[in-house]
């Protein structure tokens, strides 16, 4: 019997039409991804990852196993509901089936179904493999082991798991609701496990986040060719989910009845008589009088939705839905961490992000699941031919529903204020920003949602089926998503509820302008969703869901005079807000597509990249007047410039590039007639009249404006704003000669345009380019003097020492001049500032704040003091009197260091609370690297080659460790240097075109930043602090201000070797020249107690060292060197682990292999390690440190 | 008065349900009787504007049905043949919501035709009770209080009697007569004693088609002194059947009783008295 009730529900469920369609679906998407894989492999990273490799199988498999979890309720809930739901369930309970049989034969029959039709995807993939027109350099020899292991091993159980759990929820709750609340549950969990650390990935029922987390370092080499398998957190997280889904289908099973128990009922006599009373009192001769004013309609609307929301409310899922989005909530809030783990203080924006990280999840579900669910309350209770039948208009229900949705949503956001709220008010924090709460978050943030409820409700009533409802909706939102990739439409009008629009807050900046353009938007967007809601109303189901051709025939009897005026009106909004948004993003500012940018761009370099190699003069002197208008969005510069020829070839032309979005007033250059002007490119060409000598000068002068108005289509400008303007030169003057930044980098892009490659920096060989500086072709060290004007109220701030400050005409002029040559790099600055002075040795120390901000003021302070000491020690001298640090809004996250000047983000430094002494101390950190570039840029600045960018920010991340190391101790920096390891193996993995050895770094961050962090500090260890102090300072003297040639890392590495010895060459080899991995642990560790009270430690320790090449390929080679070995009393990683936790640590020499060490110590050991503060580069840092054995 | 014109509906799967039906109903009681899936369903939904017809006309004192359907929303009472009710909520509680969709928006007012209607169905002591666990009889009746509720013009009743005790039957029936006098109530069922028992007028519905109409009186009426019958054996039934127009058969003590029409009276049967019973039998064997 049992088999027979399988192959029926089996047939059942597979012979059905949507088994057909999703079939196809899943069958549609393997294929397309594999034949299509040159499209998707971008996303996969690494290099050339191969589309069929193991990895991106797995991958694949396992995100669309995420995805197939909403089909198990149709064929595992199905299997036992479809009984209850067409009343055929009292006819099979009363046969002579057993519960065994019913049950088991069920589930099987609809497992089976389920397993054939996720196994298209296996298939799919399979076969895209072989499609003619495929790129054949995306596959890789397909291994059927791959595509088994995946499916079998890796979304199998999981669909098993969550086919037990559902068909136990199907059996106890009897409701298709629930078997799709606990799909989206286990879809919530592992989206949780991913991206909060409360939830072990363990715990993830799709293993998605074990994978991630196993192959979170693997590099293009390691993804092709891993073979898939099972690491005991694989094998665990399996076995887990295998067990709870059997467990809970044991359960129902136990507890699952053919027959339902009815409750008796109590009886109570005096409530008896009571009722008798109160019947006879009741009087049988009524009469009513309906009315059917439009007051009747609005009472019955209000009780409708109010209704509809108590339903919606009321229902357990909804209830384990908000814990749930609650619970994030409350990490969310908590977590604020900006770098390095560091939390911000309460600040209203960044609880607002939090609130729209954790409450977007349950706003989606609302409005995808309920709205579903409210649009089929009536018909899933088989109560709507009695509510159709009632004399209420379509609208009335309809617009009941779906303000019913909103009020949720508003209600969901607004519980998640009052919490952010009451945090604010617990952490003593009292700048509120109600406005900001109410606009940003329940306005600006919430509506979009409210207006995708509106379509999604739309989209269930024009269906008339939940399922292909729903389908219609994540459809539509695929579109909406992928149309700027794919189908290269981004102009905001076409974007319906698109939520996200870019419109960051600052506190320093309160002027909401930012989100105007998005305001409007949403005023747009509202009456598309009006006229939805019309259309949802008139084709609102009463009755009998009959053909589409009846329903629109059905339209006729829609003849109201409101609904004629409703639509007028909307259509006067939709069509004068269109006008208004197209007129501001069309007309005001210019409006560029993706593709049109690139084909800008293209263009740029088709016409002119033949004049790359033109001899041009260079800047050598700068003066310019900048006046900012803040509140009229409006900049004027005036500038005269001297250019010097300092090529050995004579000058005929000369080319200048202005920025794109300013207006050239006029530009003259002496001696020159203009000879060209390229509109489209503000490219200008000038003829000499004499050519230019070597040596000789000319002056250029030009005027410039940018005027800004109304809003873009996208990417709104956030560099003029009423307080925290922050205009750089880049934006401001113009560049000479041809500007190679125009170029499409991107090298796929370069191809689809039939450009040649690109290489992203120029050879560390080719000697051409050593004369030229990373930041600008064309200027080295210039003399500089600007005259700033602001308004009144505000202080504007370029590099250079004030010379003068007045006011004239309500506006406020500061005029200000660089004794000394330094980069042509400079920024303008204007706000309504704090300011806090101090000094060190004569040198002023200022910082520039919003008022607000001034939690970390001093440490800013101490750290510019304690940084200028020991750099000015070690390094030589601090080239200018005075350092200023000027606090800007936080549209920017970075800090910028400009000669005598440092900008910095409001994010990052100036809001992060610092109270916890045992995290790292971020604005103390922050401002020493940025101090530090005061030597590293402004004084060695490095040539345009590989490698450039280690001289310049390695260097400064190694100045700041060395700061950071007096001040807080070496065992502090564990931390800093686990988290520079963790950022450096996940970077690698990332990298589009592979990984270079740190000398030849590309401008890679992951490089120059993380690994050249973990570097220096390795090598301050081995060859001591003076050794490399000493390489540095002969650095500073040989080549500051030096611009024939610039530094090159090649200068570094030689005095560094010259000063190290030749003993430690071949390490600066390791560390500089190669990639090099080191794959150090400890196998064994004991301890045992000594007659005389003190104690032996054996340590097995195992070690092995390896080269890898830029895709990750490996070369073991012998390991013959010193590592820390360590013994500890507490966990380094442990809070308040501190100096007196270390019994010992000191170098060991060790060979590849395993080694067995031997200490006597005075104190027992609980941890031991090997390297334990990861100062050398190991894939598995973990196994470096191991709990101690007592023997 | 409802007047029905050329009422035709065909279903997506060519299934004619409605054949151009005509009918004209006056005020009071009228029955539609008809053997399962003769369509009764479909005529019932569509003149309570749930369903829209292929073809057709609907009017009900002047007003077009099918043009201006909330115009008769407003009058009209329906107790569908099967529905459920929300998950959540008490017999008083659900009526009172649905006395605000039928726009009774006086609080007053509101309460006490809710009371009155639940002490009329005797659900008056369980009001305070989820409707949803009803028992079949409780729940029909809360239908058909819910139809009662602001003194329709137009009650459209479709199987009414089914899962009701005798004693709940009477009362209904009783109640609908007292109501039924200055109003049209459509009375769907294929018991023919309703029909009997309450209707002023009636129709049979047999294959979407109305096969016969007037007043039960009359309609009897035309088959006085042609209705015999006999009391045979169960095997000599086939050649019974064979030789006269059987109207029906029931067993009676082990015999089977026979109902033949015939303008003469056959030899070995006695004569009987024409009920509605004959009618109805009689249509529905002609229309099928």
């Amino acid at each position: 019997m049992l088999f027979s009730i399988a192959r029926f529900e089996f047939r059942y469920m597979f012979f059905s039409l949507p088994t057909l369609i999703i079939c196809c679906l899943f069958f549609g998407l393997a294929f397309l991804f594999t034949a299509n894989g040159i499209e998707f492999q971008g996303t996969a990273r690494g290099g050339n990852v191969y589309i069929n490799s193991g990895y991106i199988i797995a991958k694949f498999i396992i995100m669309l196993s995420v995805l197939a979890t909403f089909i198990i309720p149709t064929y595992i809930g199905g299997a036992v509901l479809k009984d209850r739901e067409n009343l055929f369930d009292g006819i099979i309970f009363s046969t002579p089936i057993t519960k065994k049989g019913y049950i088991f034969g069920r589930f099987i029959g609809g497992f089976s179904a389920l397993t054939l039709t996720l196994a298209t995807l296996p298939i799919g993939m399979f076969l895209g493999t072989f499609w003619p027109w495929a790129v054949p350099e995306t596959f890789t020899a397909n291994v059927s082991s791959h595509y088994l292991t995946a499916f079998f091993g890796y979304m199998m159980p999981s669909a098993l798991a969550m086919s037990a759990l559902i068909f136990a929820v199907a059996l106890l709750f009897r409701s298709m609701f629930y078997c799709y609340f606990v799909a989206l549950a286990m879809v919530i969990l592992f989206i949780t496990a991913d991206l909060s650390t409360v939830i072990s990935g363990l715990w993830d029922p799709f293993m998605g986040h074990i994978f991630a987390e196993e192959s979170q370092y693997w590099t293009a080499a390691e993804r092709n060719n891993n073979a898939l398998g099972f690491s005991d957190h694989i094998l665990v997280n399996r076995l887990l989910w295998l067990t709870i889904g059997l467990s809970v289908f044991t359960f129902a099973y136990r507890f699952f009845s053919f027959t339902v128990v009815a409750k008796a009922a109590k009886e109570n006599p005096a409530k008896a008589l009571e009722e008798a009373k109160l019947k006879a009192a009741v009087d049988l001769n009524v009469s009513v009088s309906p009315e059917w004013s439009s007051t009747t309609h609005l009472q019955q609307l209000a009780y409708r939705t109010k209704f509809e929301m108590l339903s919606v409310l009321k229902s357990t899922p909804f209830v384990i839905l908000m814990t749930f989005s609650f619970f994030l909530l409350f990490f969310s809030l908590t977590g604020r961490a900006t770098l390095y783990d560091v939390n911000t203080y309460p600040l209203t924006r960044i609880l607002l992000s939090s609130i729209k990280q954790a409450l977007t999840g349950a706003l989606m579900v609302v409005l995808a699941f309920y709205s579903a669910e409210i649009i089929w309350r009536e018909r899933n209770c088989k109560f709507n031919e009695i509510i159709d039948a009632m004399p209420t208009p379509n609208w009335v229900f309809s617009v009941s529903k779906i303000a019913a949705l909103a009020l949720i949503m508003h209600a969901i956001v607004l519980l998640g204020i009052v919490i952010a709220i009451a945090l604010q008010i617990l952490s003593g924090y009292d700048d509120f920003q109600l406005g900001n709460y109410i606009g940003r978050g329940l306005i600006y943030y919430t509506i979009a949602y409210v207006y995708l409820a509106v379509l999604s409700c739309l989209f269930q009533v024009l269906a008339s089926n939940r399922m292909l409802g729903m389908l219609l909706f994540v459809v539509f939102m695929l579109i909406l998503t992928m149309s700027r990739d794919i189908l290269g439409v981004e102009h905001v009008l076409l974007s319906y509820g698109l939520p996200d629009m870019y419109a960051p807050l600052s506190d320093m900046n309160s002027d909401s302008r930012l989100a105007i353009g998005g305001m409007w938007l949403r005023l747009y967007w509202g009456s598309i969703a009006g006229f939805l809601l019309i259309v949802t109303y008139m084709f609102w189901p009463r009755g009998l869901v009959q053909s589409f051709i009846i329903r629109c025939r059905q339209l006729r009897t829609f003849k109201s005079k409101g609904l004629t005026v409703v639509s007028l009106a909307l259509l006067t909004i939709f069509i004068s807000s269109g006008s208004f948004i197209f007129y501001n993003t069309n007309t005001l500012n210019s409006y560029w597509t993706m593709t049109d940018i690139e084909q800008f761009k293209a263009d740029y370099e088709q016409k002119y990249r033949q004049y790359e190699s033109l001899p041009m003069p260079r800047i050598v002197d700068v003066k310019i007047d900048v006046d900012i208008y803040p509140y009229q969005r409006k900049v004027e510069a005036r500038s005269t410039q001297v250019l010097q020829n300092k090529t050995s070839k004579k000058i005929n032309t000369i080319h200048l590039i202005f920025p794109l979005q300013l207006k050239v007033i006029s530009v003259a250059l002496e001696g020159a007639t203009q000879q060209s002007v390229d509109e489209r490119f503000a490219y200008y060409i000038f003829a000499l009249n004499e050519p230019m000598l070597p040596g000789s000068k000319r002056a250029l002068t030009f005027e410039t404006l940018i005027q800004q108005q109304g809003f873009k289509n996208s990417r709104q400008d956030i560099t003029l704003v009423r307080n925290g303007s922050y205009i750089s030169n880049s934006q401001l003057t113009p560049r000479v000669g041809f500007y190679p930044g125009l170029m499409i980098s991107d090298s796929r892009k370069r191809s689809d345009y039939e450009l040649p490659p690109l290489p992203r920096m120029p050879k560390l060989t080719d000697t051409d380019s050593h004369g030229n500086n990373y930041v600008r072709h064309d200027s080295d060290f210039v003399n500089f003097e600007t005259t700033v004007s602001t308004v009144e109220g505000q202080q504007a701030i370029a590099p250079g020492y004030l010379v003068k400050e007045w006011q004239q005409e309500k506006r406020h002029y500061f005029h200000y001049k660089m004794e000394k040559p330094m980069m042509n790099y400079y920024a303008y600055l204007s706000a309504d500032y704090e300011v806090k002075r101090d000094s060190w040795k004569g040198i002023d120390i200022d910082v520039y704040y919003h008022k607000a901000h001034d939690y970390n003021v001093d440490r800013m302070i101490t750290s510019v003091k304690d940084s200028l000491a020991y750099f000015s020690e070690a390094f030589g001298e601090y080239q200018y009197r005075q350092l200023r640090i000027l606090e800007y809004p936080s549209y920017k996250t970075s800090a910028t260091a400009y000669p005598n000047t440092i900008g910095f983000s409001e994010s990052i430094g100036f809001v992060v609370d610092t109270s916890d002494t045992q995290k790292i101390d971020l604005p103390y950190y922050v401002t020493a690297h940025e101090v530090a570039h005061q030597w590293w840029a402004h004084q060695v600045m490095a040539a345009d080659a590989q490698g450039g960018t280690m001289l310049v920010e390695t260097l400064a991340q190694y100045s700041a460790l060395l700061v950071m190391e007096q001040k807080y101790g070496k065992h502090q920096l564990r931390k800093f240097l686990k988290y520079e390891l963790d950022k450096y193996l996940r970077g690698r993995t990332r990298d589009d075109e592979g990984e270079l050895p740190l000398y030849i770094v590309e401008n890679q961050s992951y490089i120059h930043y993380r690994k050249g962090a973990l570097v220096m500090y390795a090598l301050r260890d081995y060859v001591g602090e003076q050794t490399v102090n000493r390489a540095l300072k002969r650095l500073v003297k040989n080549h500051a201000f030096k611009s024939t040639p610039y530094a090159l890392s090649t200068d570094f590495i030689g005095y560094l070797k010259e000063a190290a010895g030749a003993e430690h060459h071949s390490l600066i080899e390791d560390l500089f020249e190669k990639i090099t991995f080191f794959d150090m642990k400890v196998s064994k560790s004991e301890v045992s107690e000594l007659a005389d009270g003190r104690f032996k430690v054996t340590l097995d320790v195992v070690v092995a060292k390896y080269y890898e090449d830029a895709i990750g390929n490996k070369t073991e080679v012998p390991f013959n060197f010193s590592v820390d070995i360590g013994l500890f009393v507490k966990n380094p990683s442990t809070r308040g682990y501190g100096e007196s936790d270390v019994i010992i640590m000191e170098k060991h020499r060790l060979n590849s292999g395993e080694t067995t060490l031997e200490f006597i110590v005075d104190k027992k050991p609980e941890f031991a390690g090997i390297d334990p503060y990861n100062k050398l580069i190991d894939r598995d840092s973990n196994d470096n440190l191991t709990k101690v054995e007592l023997f | 008065m409802l007047s029905i014109k050329d009422l035709t509906h065909t279903y997506a799967n060519g299934v004619k349900a409605l054949n151009n039906v005509n009918l004209t109903i006056p005020k009071g009681m009228f029955g539609l009787l008809g053997p399962n899936g003769a369509g009764k369903s479909s005529l019932m939904r569509t003149l309570a504007t749930l369903q829209q017809p292929t073809s057709g006309r609907i009017a009900f004192d002047d007003d077009d049905v099918l043009a201006a359907p909330d115009k008769l929303r407003r009058k009209l009472g329906y107790l569908p043949q099967d529905f459920g009710v929300y998950p959540r909520g008490t017999a008083y509680e659900l009526l009172d919501h649905l006395a605000i969709l039928k726009g009774i928006t006086n609080k007053k007012e509101r309460k006490k035709a809710v009371e009155a209607l639940l002490v009329q169905t005797n659900l008056f002591d369980v009001r305070k009770k989820n409707v949803a666990t009803f028992s079949g009889g409780m729940r029909q009746r809360f239908g058909i209080a819910q139809a009662l509720l602001g003194q329709p013009q137009l009650i459209i009743v479709d199987e009414p009697t089914a899962g009701l005790d005798p004693e709940e039957r009477n009362r209904f029936h009783n109640l609908l007569a007292e109501i039924g006098e200055d109003i049209v109530v459509i009375l769907s069922t294929h018991i023919v004693e309703d029909v009997a028992d309450l209707c002023a007028n009636m129709a049979v519905l047999a294959n979407g088609k109305i096969v016969s109409q007037g007043t039960p009186k009359n309609l009897i009426e035309r088959l006085k002194g042609r209705i015999w019958k006999k009391t045979i054996d169960k095997n000599e039934l086939t050649q019974h059947q064979q030789n006269y127009k059987v109207i029906s058969n029931h067993l009676c003590a082990g015999k089977v009783v026979l109902r033949v029409e015939s303008a003469t009276q056959p030899s070995g049967f006695d004569k009987a008295i024409a009920n509605l019973e004959d009618v109805y039998f009689l249509a529905i064997n002609r229309g099928g």
